[in-house]
């Protein structure tokens, strides 16, 4: 298998220098060696880590990825299958023909399907490349992460005496994932947007399943860790009065959480725990968290300008937070 | 990252999971004990995942194929390059075969490596054409130079879990708690009586300020005249007395909330200490009814051991 892909990608320079050790062996030793710290830092350090702020530190640092993993372990492997397994000219049979009409069925399209926002972007950059409208492909971009199953069953798991915030999360993703496809329908030129290539063949399927699960798992893990290690400090050191007064203005508290947001990076399948962590905060304000979060973020931002081009990215990815925004107050007002 | 070190990374993620889990059971003290099974099932999902990459990458190796290695991270390397500066991108079903492993670059190696034709040098404004840009990979976002370099955090967890261990929150975290959380955690309404007795009635905390709290705004006194037994934690309290306290958390430890009791009538106890308090509750003056304050006029107070659920 290795072997028939190298033989079908681009080799390398012929002075490309050869590694020395084998990576089997290094991985073990490293393994046994890690272990053995891990085991020695039990026994030492473990008792010594005792002042009160490093421990609830640590208790809600741990706390927030140890209960999100299990969304992130199972919600990446249904991506991971789905990138591997569903070829993406299903989707183009799927979808009607009149971009007006693709873009609501897009959106819905992202309700039914898991992907992480970080697969979401590339799925996106291949329906187009398949021939369908930038505008539903944007839409399905925006709502595939936002209001998959895997994310409304771990919102629901976080806020379980919320139910107005579950429905809230997923109407106002909806909604604006549908908005922007339309704006970017009605104003958007086609000169702004750089459409990927047609797909180059692939390797295995079990091993791109393998491949892509991991991958996604590396990414989406580390923001993670990024979103638990804020939310923690914004939980143990920052004073509670500062998050109360902050929190209590309702405009503010709104937007700070937008931009917390997009700061964070966390992958929409863990951020709902990231979320009700912020307990001084208004509902309103977690639905921005987490109407925002997954559509407009630090690694998005990154990835929908490498792949669709600077042009679109500095257009679309305001476009995208001040609907997000504007959205959640409204259904914040409205309902919550 | 090479691929050694991510399988590596899954191999130590799933080990700690069921550490916490199978191991010492130290789960409970982050999460709901609910949790345990999808725990351990992502824990060994995660480490099939390791082992099934460490296997491959290890007959890789014996293929004795001399430049193998370095072949498969060049070519990894290079598109991530590209995309990076710019390149179209390629849908996930493809980008699979183009990855195995390094996701971009990130070992000690890496800036020197990237001598690969359409690398750097096809300038970072983005007219790069490649057939091959490895789509998703976040080879640019913003700060983290060409790629899951942010991976590595994923040891802080492991390690977190290991040198660490913290314990379950307590009275630190309760001081913390602000009024604006107290009101946040309006208990929800019970209207049910008191079931029939003279003994000392073991009742959760949050029951009991849920009832208080319902006899403040004018439901039934169900607690008025009836002596109940509280298991919590000694939590000091600046306006004099002291709090029993206990946490409660809606999904995991980071949203805990504390639910909070005063005691009159009784020195206190060490802070932090578990204590089962026995009294009968008393109706705040009028001026602080409904605001969150719930007394209890102590009649004994005596150490008690840590819940094996430490949270309610």
């Amino acid at each position: 298998m290795e072997t028939t892909e190298v033989m079908e990608e681009r080799l390398p320079p012929a002075d490309w220098r050869p590694r020395k050790a084998s990576p089997g062996a290094d991985a073990l030793w490293l393994f046994i060696s890690i272990a053995a710290v891990l085991v020695l830092a039990r026994i030492w350090v473990a008792p010594h880590a005792s002042a009160p702020a490093l421990q609830a530190w640590a208790t809600i640092f741990i706390a927030i990825c140890v209960q999100a993993l299990p969304f992130l372990v199972f919600g990446v492997a249904l991506s991971a299958a789905i990138t591997s397994f569903v070829p993406a000219r299903v989707w183009t049979r799927v979808l009607p023909r009149h971009p007006a009409a693709a873009v609501p069925v897009a959106g819905v399209c992202g309700a039914v399907l898991p992907g992480c926002e970080c697969a979401s972007v590339p799925v996106a950059g291949g329906l187009m490349a398949k021939g369908v409208a930038p505008s539903a492909a944007l839409t399905f971009l925006l709502a595939a992460p936002a209001i998959n199953p895997i994310v409304m069953v771990s919102t629901a798991v976080a806020f379980p005496r919320d139910p107005g915030l579950v429905a809230g999360r997923f109407a106002a993703s909806l909604t604006v994932a549908v908005l922007a496809g339309w704006l970017w329908l009605r104003f958007g030129r086609t000169d702004l947007i750089r459409i990927p290539q047609g797909p180059p063949p692939g390797a295995g399927r079990w091993d791109s399943f393998r491949q892509a699960m991991r991958h996604d798992l590396m990414h989406a893990g580390g923001f993670l860790v990024v979103g638990g290690v804020a939310a923690a400090t914004i939980n143990v050191v920052v004073p509670a009065s500062w998050v109360d007064s902050v929190a209590g203005i309702p405009l503010v508290s709104v937007l700070i959480l937008a931009v917390l947001a997009v700061l964070m990076s966390i992958c929409s399948e863990a951020d709902a725990f990231v979320a009700a962590s912020l307990t001084q905060f208004s509902p309103t304000a977690k639905l921005a968290f987490l109407v925002v979060g997954p559509m407009v973020d630090l690694k998005l931002i990154a990835l929908q300008s490498g792949i669709f081009g600077r042009r679109f990215a500095v257009r679309f990815i305001p476009l995208t937070f001040a609907l997000a925004v504007v959205v959640s107050l409204a259904y914040g007002k409205a309902f919550l | 990252m090479t691929r050694a070190a991510q399988n590596l990374l899954l191999l130590l993620l799933g080990g700690a999971v069921l550490w916490i889990t199978l191991g010492t059971g130290e789960f409970t003290n982050y999460v709901k004990p609910g949790l345990e099974l999808p725990l351990v099932g992502s824990a060994l999902l995660l480490i099939v995942l390791g082992l099934a990459g460490m296997r491959r990458d290890w007959n890789d190796d014996a293929d004795e194929h001399p430049h193998g290695r370095s072949v498969t991270e060049a070519q990894a390397q290079a598109p991530a390059q590209q995309e990076r500066s710019g390149a179209p991108g390629v849908p996930p079903a493809v980008r699979a075969g183009v990855e195995d492993g390094p996701v971009p670059a990130v070992t000690g190696t890496a800036p020197e490596a990237l001598t690969v034709p359409g690398g750097r040098e096809q300038g970072t404004h983005g007219s790069g054409k490649a057939e091959e840009g490895e789509g998703e990979e976040d080879g640019g976002h913003g700060h983290a130079h060409g790629g899951p370099r942010v991976a590595w955090l994923l040891c802080l967890p492991v390690l977190g879990i290991f040198a660490i261990a913290p314990p379950e929150l307590g009275a630190f975290t309760a001081d913390r708690n602000s009024s604006v959380t107290r009101a946040v955690a309006a208990p929800p309404s019970i209207d049910q009586a008191l079931p029939a007795g003279t003994g000392p009635l073991a009742m959760s905390v949050a029951e009991f300020v849920g009832r208080s709290f319902e006899a403040q705004i004018g439901g039934d006194p169900t607690l008025e005249g009836r002596t109940v037994k509280l298991i919590g934690f000694v939590a000091p309290r600046k306006q004099g007395h002291w709090y029993l306290t206990r946490l409660q958390m809606s999904c995991c430890a980071a949203d805990a909330i504390a639910v909070q009791v005063i005691v009159l009538g009784a020195a206190e106890p060490k802070k932090g200490a578990w204590v089962e308090v026995t009294g009968v509750w008393k109706a705040p003056p009028a001026k602080e009814s409904g605001s969150g304050v719930h007394y209890l006029n102590a009649t004994g107070v005596t150490p008690a051991a840590k819940p094996a659920h430490p949270y309610e």
